[in-house]
């Protein structure tokens, strides 16, 4: 088995402290940083991915994938940078104004950036004016709204209408989810894109941004 | 012929088919809902147990009276539940929905040795006192706060018989299990199961079972038969079958048989999506278990599983009460009530009716029955 299958195997299987010693190891052997986070991290990371669609595998696996693919990619950031690589495309994620519950939201970025998208996290409570403002400053492709409440949901709306204002709402795809999110509810206020659950959207936003790029 | 709301809840638990649509009891359920629909602001409801009944004689004029009901009033519920809340009227509008926040407690693993070694009744005390706003910096007060609980539940219970309905527990617990993985939080909890879930396996052996005895004296105390189980964390939204199979399962089960040695039923608040887990329940003893499910887990699949063995409860979605019609409830209810005609179902909301859920629609849900 090479390295770089070693390194998706524990990806896979979420040992952390295995890719503590592995990562070094690929550097060491010539490995390019690209190379690695395609190759070894990411792929691992696909595989979990894969099987969280099929219902093959399921949160904890995910959480504990996501960990060890981030232990890896801060072990190798600085070749990253000085490789000159670009993730895909930058998403900003929070749940909308008066929405404090957070867990689907979090799982949503760990699985977001397993396909090396830079994901900037506004936390929960966040106010329309905030995403505009970080989809203008960061210069986001995607703006990732999530909530759980039923009366929350309008901000979603809300924040698609301060996006029209600010003049920025062509520029980004708004993809929306959560519990009592359908399909309906994501045409009737105006977003792009509705997922049902977490792997869904990551891989929605992965064929996005591959589309974007390409165009 | 079943015809008070008691007489339909143990029609239900009897799992015998139904031979009219009236014998079935119906709970859209409601806690904080009661003030919204009612007219009572949630600072209210929250604060004082009076104004929820009031909000709730007020809710029952407007969409019908329900056969089962919460028995607890909105600021008691989120003190028993176990995790650090916002509150209105304190640091959310008078208006606003209370909303738990879900941050680590403890940050290192030691912990759980720790609760090995204290027990899990001061380790739970201490944490039930440290997560208070602000915190509780005596023994006394959380034991003056657990007084002021009973005083109010005898309230809301009286009123609750006084009006023929039924609660739906007659007391009321987080399985330890899911306790943890509050006061770790998810991330981390999980983390720990799947690095080493030994001492989280450990306390629940040690401590589950002494913990269910407390609560079968609470249920008793109140001369009920029913001891609501809030256990959200154990289904597949959170972890994975296997992990159920092999650390909450065997605990749970004798858990579910310990109540029912005591002639309680196990009502489980399943939240999320539990489906892969439904079949374990045809393992415990028939009718030992009432499951009431929120819209995540496949109600039909569900209910063809323990359609005979088990009730359950379900589960109109929380976003059709918000934003569908009447006609839209009026054909889920049908189909469920359809569906239920077998026995053990009791038709109901998926877990509470959202603050903004329109009034016709929560009366379409009574009114399907007792129409």
């Amino acid at each position: 088995m090479s390295t770089m299958d070693e390194i998706a195997a524990a990806v896979e299987k979420g040992k952390a402290k295995l890719i503590k010693d592995l990562v070094p190891k690929a550097i060491e052997e010539g490995c390019s940083a690209q190379e690695i986070l395609n190759d070894g991290l990411l792929r691992g990371m696909n595989v979990v991915g894969d099987r969280f669609t099929r219902n093959e595998a399921f949160v904890p696996e995910v959480l504990v994938a996501a960990r060890a693919m981030n232990k890896g990619t801060e072990l190798i950031k600085p070749l990253l940078l000085a490789e000159g690589n670009q993730p895909l495309g930058k998403a900003c994620l929070g749940t909308v104004q008066g929405d404090l519950h957070d867990i689907g939201k979090n799982i949503v970025k760990l699985m977001v950036e397993s396909k090396n998208i830079e994901v900037i996290d506004l936390g929960v409570d966040v106010p329309p004016e905030k995403f505009v403002e970080t989809v203008i400053n960061e210069k986001c492709d995607l703006v990732l709204c999530s909530a759980l409440l039923t009366t929350t949901m309008p901000m979603m709306g809300k924040t698609v209408d301060a996006l029209k204002e600010a003049g920025v709402r062509d520029q980004v795809t708004v993809m929306v989810g959560g519990a009592p999110i359908t399909q309906a509810f994501c045409d009737e206020v105006g977003a792009d894109v509705y997922t049902e659950d977490a792997a869904a959207c990551a891989n929605r936003a992965e064929e996005i941004l591959k589309a974007k790029r390409s165009a | 012929m079943p015809r008070s709301s008691m007489e339909r809840y143990q029609k239900m638990l009897s799992l015998t088919p139904y031979a009219e649509r009236d014998e079935m009891p119906v709970f859209p359920m409601m806690l904080a809902t009661f003030g919204a629909l009612g007219g009572v602001s949630q600072k209210d409801i929250c604060n004082s147990p009076d104004k929820w009944i009031e909000s709730v004689l007020k809710t029952i004029e407007i969409v019908g009276k329900p056969d089962v009901i919460m028995p607890v009033y909105p600021g008691d519920t989120i003190f028993l539940m176990g995790l650090p809340a916002r509150i209105p009227g304190r640091e959310l509008p008078d208006d606003a929905l209370y909303q738990f926040i879900e941050k680590p407690y403890f940050d290192d693993p030691e912990e759980y040795e720790k609760i090995l070694q204290m027990g899990w009744p001061a380790w739970n005390a201490k944490y039930l006192m440290d997560i208070q706003t602000p915190p509780f910096t005596d023994p006394g007060q959380l034991g003056a706060r657990f007084g002021q609980f009973g005083a109010n539940a005898a309230k809301t219970f009286g009123f609750v018989y006084s009006q023929g309905m039924v609660p739906d527990f007659d007391g009321a617990c987080a399985p330890i299990f899911d306790t943890l993985s509050m006061a770790r939080s998810m991330f981390d909890f999980t983390c720990d199961l799947m690095d080493d879930p030994g001492p989280i396996v450990d306390i629940m052996r040690k401590f589950q079972p002494g913990a269910d005895e407390q609560t079968i004296g609470q249920v008793k105390a109140n001369h009920g038969s029913r001891v609501g189980v809030y256990a959200m964390r154990s289904s597949s939204t959170f972890i994975s079958p296997d992990m159920f199979e092999e650390i909450v399962w065997p605990v749970m089960k004798a858990s579910i048989e310990r109540f029912h040695a005591a002639g309680i039923t196990y009502v489980l608040h399943a939240d999320a999506n539990w489906t892969p887990m439904m079949k374990y329940f045809t393992e415990v003893p028939r009718g030992s278990v009432h499951i009431e499910l929120d819209g995540d887990t496949d109600i039909e699949q569900t209910y063809e599983l323990l359609c005979g063995q088990q009730s359950i409860r379900g589960d109109v979605p929380a976003t059709m009460l918000a934003y569908g019609t009447v006609d839209e409830v009026r054909a889920y209810c049908e189909k469920l009530i359809q569906m239920g005609m077998r026995g053990g179902f009791m038709l109901g909301s998926g877990c509470e009716i959202p603050l903004n859920a329109k009034p016709e629609n929560v009366k379409a849900i009574v009114d399907s029955l007792r129409g």
